[in-house]
């Protein structure tokens, strides 16, 4: 049963193993198992074994004279390389410190960057990890070494949240700083001017770079079920208004739904892939968007 | 104006609890007030931003959660409403309580003895305390003593004391009872109450004008209300005649005159008070000399002029000597001679003689007495508590009057006789009682020996050991032999008669006074009258010593009936429960039953037979009750009532009868008590507001949820 099978990569469960490793780890090697069909390939020439043929395996993959000799299908595997730079820009702004259902958008973010990372690097691609705010916090290269993944998820580790966001001059920095093109993968709440933050992701696009976009949201944003009326605190600016949920909410869903659907669009005009996630989605179903996405891409 | 008050003060701290429905309000708008959110710009675009507006029915709501709470606390608290609470009810009132016990009390205001009356009062004002107020009760006499042990609530336990105090015989000394009182009430805790004495006296006795006449208390506390409870019932008071001595009383043929003397300053206010109080009067004449002798002529001794002689006379007592009174009734158309021993004590309590007297010259003079069974053919003797008092009146013949005098004699009792004159004008004899003394002692009367002008015979001898001149001090047998006798009866033929004794002679050497004795009894015979023309011997000091000894004589060999005489204290044999009064039954050999009357159907609970001298006890349960008295020669009956409401005290709905024969002359009812000594206020004039605190409750717990139920309905 799906379900079932899903029930290790609830966000709010993963949260409370505070192990970036292990959690990166389970997630991928979970999400692999549960494939049908294996979703990538290697390009390299270099045989490095058989195995049985699975319903899904591509037939030209098939070694005839195996079955020549044995009457039985078995498939040739060879050694994969890596072929891509992956670059995952984290947004450790303030707002992102934000989770009313035990987990954090930074902190949802953080594990879904983990996973990214070992997913990457399983498939011998190169994994880098900016964190920013309104400006680059840290700067870890793309690799593909175990050792380098070690390095970023400790990175994450000590991720915290920090200033207020402005992601525009952030991508502008990151597009001239990497020239070679490569997959870049955003993880943002994009509170900020999304006109500039478009520009700095056409900046990026201009460099050939394949932008993937995970907009992270929390459930109390997006269906603000607040009843009372209340003080609001903006977790950036720390500016304050008083609000009646109930006279507000359903004006307030509009602007937001209007919103979502601007990043849609817009981002999918300009060849990017956008994926909205709250935080209680869990991490194999964001993986498998993830890879549709990319299989779009390459 | 009433006022509201609290049982149970303490409980008044849950008022705290008011408080709750608004810190819990605060919390809420505390906890609710901040909401950290990842952004406010689609709130600001979905909302104008405006100031919190305060919601009328948020506050009416807070307002009704608050009143339930406090209303409850109030109900816990026992909240009352006191009807008869003055304006001043935010102040309590201490009280001195002061009860006067003094022997004077004894005597009888209309058909009950004013010590009851007072001590009434003294329960009415402990009953009208409200839950504040405190007090304390003295009895005053010579002394002051405590009956509440220091200042106490009307809900405290001690309050019965009052039932147990009785009068003693001493007199009143006012003046220290309010020096007690002003003392107590200095020491008072509660500093912020409002201050009273409450004095409760018949006002009768010689130390008033000792009060009166103090300019001022040094010690009183400011602030003290000094209440003054006469009752005796707006009756002239002794008190404003002030240094006034007794001297003499001449009369004569229905005239008499009182004669007193006034030493020291006669104030024109007691001067005048004593006018008013004699024309009141009919007939009140008097006129006073410029050497201060003040000559009251009375024209005849009937009704409240008598009244007001005796107690002038009564207030006019040497505390140091002994008096002696004699009356004659001249409407009585007969020698009716009142003997009297003033007192046994050396400090004569005044008041308790003459009022004594008073009591029974007005039976006399209403008939009433003479038509009862005590009075057997003129022959009427009272019992007193310390002697007795022989009338003898309206005797139809000399012989039946012998005959009477003789078989009262040899029953065992004392005949104290005067051979005076009998002026009377139904017979046109003369000296009735000495003609009728004179066949019991078996000797002849042979005329009356009168002395010459400016001449007079004296005692010349006495038995100065016989009992009757016992005790006499040197000065009082100087006294007696200073008696003037104007004029005595010459007896012949005195028979010698082992029996008969002399007991004094004359100068002349005729006998003076004679003892006989006949059967059990005893005779003693005075030769002379009372009467201020034939002798002053009943206005000498030492006359009154001979009587109380006389007295004692007579009574000696006699069983006492009972060791307890009215206003001596004394000890229960028993354990008395507290609220109960103890019917004391002085008889022996006397069974006792016991009935409770407002039963549905009334019938015996207990029978006890009485051996000597017991004290019974009411019940305890609350109801009516007939107690039983009978013994070999009469049965008598008492209807008393314990603990029962007022409305319900009223015997004709429980007994078809009157009681015909009154236990100790009277029904005593002792008084219901219709406090509640648990909520400790009078529930006759305090309300219990429970029921309306409870239905405001309910009715601000509903209207709250109303209201609630409003405020969701428009929110969602």
């Amino acid at each position: 049963m799906p379900a079932r099978r899903y029930k290790f990569f609830d966000p709010r469960a993963v949260a409370r193993l505070k192990n970036f490793s292990l959690v990166a780890k389970g997630i991928v090697e979970g999400f692999l198992t549960g494939l049908h069909r294996s979703p990538f390939h290697g390009l390299s020439v270099e045989f490095s074994g058989h195995r049985e043929y699975a319903p899904g395996d591509d037939l030209k993959f098939l070694d005839w004279k195996v079955y020549g000799r044995t009457d039985r299908y078995y498939i040739k595997q060879f050694v994969q390389e890596t072929n891509v730079r992956a670059h995952i820009l984290l947004d450790i702004s303030a707002s992102m410190n934000f989770g009313s259902s035990g987990i954090t958008k930074l902190e949802y973010a953080s594990y879904l960057a983990a996973a990214l990372t070992q997913l990457l690097v399983s498939q011998q691609d190169a994994v880098g990890l900016v964190t920013f705010d309104n400006k680059v916090q840290r700067f870890i290269p793309p690799k593909s070494t175990p050792g380098h993944v070690r390095r970023i998820l400790h990175a994450l580790e000590d991720v915290e949240p920090s200033q207020n966001t402005t992601v525009a001059p952030v991508l502008h920095h990151i597009a001239e700083t990497i020239h070679r093109a490569g997959l870049i993968i955003l993880i943002t709440d994009l509170y900020d001017d999304f006109d500039k933050v478009l520009s700095g992701l056409e900046h990026l696009r201009h460099y050939y770079h394949g932008l993937i976009v995970m907009h992270v949201m929390d459930e109390n944003e997006l269906s603000f079920p607040y009843e009372s009326v209340a003080e609001f605190v903006d977790l950036e600016d720390r500016s304050r208004v008083q609000v009646n949920p109930l006279l507000v909410r359903e004006r307030y869903l509009e602007l937001l739904q209007e919103f979502l659907e601007r990043c849609r669009k817009d981002l999918l005009q300009h060849d990017m892939e956008y994926l909205l996630m709250n935080t209680a989605t869990p991490y194999d179903k964001v993986l498998a968007r993830y890879l549709a996405a990319r299989r779009k891409m390459f | 104006m009433g006022s509201f008050s609290f049982l149970f003060p303490a409980m008044l701290g849950a008022l705290g609890a008011a408080s709750v429905p608004i810190i819990i309000h605060i919390l809420h708008r505390l906890r609710s007030r901040t909401v950290e959110f990842p952004t406010n710009r689609f709130l600001r675009q979905a909302t104008v931003p405006s100031h919190r507006r305060p919601d009328p029915l948020n506050w009416l709501i807070l307002f009704l959660r608050v009143c339930f709470v406090a209303l409850l606390a109030m109900g816990l608290a026992g909240m009352v409403y006191d009807h008869s609470a003055g304006d001043d009810s935010s102040k309590g009132i201490s009280r001195a309580i002061l009860l006067d016990n003094s022997f004077s009390m004894t005597a009888r205001s209309g058909k009950r003895p004013r010590f009851d009356a007072a001590r009434e009062v003294a329960s009415s004002l402990a009953d009208s305390m409200r839950p504040r107020d405190r007090a304390c009760a003295f009895a005053v006499n010579r002394t002051t003593h405590q009956i509440t042990a220091g200042f106490m609530h009307r809900a405290d336990s001690g309050w019965s004391a009052l039932n147990f105090f009785e009068t003693v015989q001493q007199e009143t000394h006012p003046d220290e009872a309010l020096r007690t009182a002003f003392r107590q009430l200095a020491e008072d805790e509660a500093k912020d109450n409002s201050k009273e004495i409450w004095l409760i006296t018949d006002l009768s006795g010689r130390r008033w004008h000792e009060l009166f006449a103090r300019p001022e208390f040094p010690d009183v506390p400011e602030g003290i209300k000094l209440f003054l409870v006469d009752i005796a019932e707006q009756e002239i008071s002794n008190i404003y005649v002030d240094d006034v001595k007794l001297s003499g009383i001449q009369g004569e043929s229905g005239r008499y005159e009182l004669i007193v003397h006034v030493a020291g300053d006669y104030s024109q206010d007691n001067q005048t008070r004593l006018e008013l109080f004699l024309e009141g009067r009919k007939g009140g004449e008097q006129s006073i000399g410029p050497d201060g002798r003040v000559a009251f002529q009375l024209p005849e001794l009937t009704g409240d002029y008598l009244k007001g002689f005796l107690k002038i006379a009564d207030g006019c007592l040497d505390p140091g000597g002994r008096f002696f009174f004699c009356i004659r009734r001249p409407e009585v158309k007969t020698d009716s001679v009142f003997l009297w021993q003033a007192a046994l004590e050396s400090d004569p309590p005044p008041g308790t003689f003459l009022a004594s007297a008073l009591d029974v010259v007005t039976k006399l003079q209403s008939r009433e007495l003479r038509n009862s069974s005590k009075s057997a053919g003129g022959l009427f003797r009272e019992q007193f508590d310390a002697g007795e008092m022989i009338i003898l009146s309206a005797v139809p013949a000399v012989e039946q009057m012998s005959g009477k005098l003789r078989g009262w004699l040899e029953e065992g009792h004392v005949i104290v006789a005067f051979a005076g004159p009998c002026e009377t004008k139904l017979f046109e004899s003369t000296f009735l009682d000495a003609s009728a003394a004179a066949p019991l002692i078996k000797a002849k009367l042979r005329g009356t020996v009168s002395a010459k002008k400016d001449t007079y015979f004296f005692i010349d001898q006495f038995e100065s050991s016989h009992p009757v001149f016992e005790g006499l001090t040197s000065s009082g047998r100087d006294a007696l032999r200073a008696v003037r006798v104007n004029g005595y009866w010459k007896l012949d033929g005195l028979d010698p008669d082992p029996n008969t004794r002399v007991l004094a002679r004359l100068n002349t050497g005729s006998p003076f006074i004679l003892e006989t004795e006949i059967g059990a009894g005893k005779l003693i015979l005075f030769l002379t009258s009372a009467d201020r023309k034939w002798t002053d011997f009943p206005l000498r000091p030492a006359f009154a010593g001979m009587v109380r000894n006389l007295v004692e004589y007579g009574m000696s060999g006699q069983p006492a009936e009972t060791a307890r005489r009215p206003g001596l204290l004394f000890e229960p044999e028993v354990k008395i429960p507290a609220g109960l009064l103890p019917q004391e039954i002085i008889s022996s050999n006397a069974m006792v039953e016991l009935q409770e009357i407002s039963a549905v159907e009334p019938s015996p609970i207990s029978q006890k037979q009485l051996k000597g001298n017991e004290t019974f006890l009411t019940p305890e349960h609350a109801g009516l009750y007939r107690m039983i008295f009978r013994n070999e020669s009469e049965s008598r009956e008492l209807l008393f009532a314990v603990n029962v409401a007022r409305s319900e005290m009223d015997l004709s709905k429980h007994t078809d009868r009157a009681p015909s024969v009154v236990w100790s002359a009277e029904t005593r009812i002792i008084e219901a008590d219709e406090l509640n000594p648990f909520l400790g206020v009078n529930s006759r004039t305090a309300t219990l507001l429970w029921p309306w605190l409870a239905a405001l409750a309910v009715t601000a717990s509903l209207s709250e949820l109303v209201l609630s139920n409003l405020r969701r309905g428009r929110s969602s």
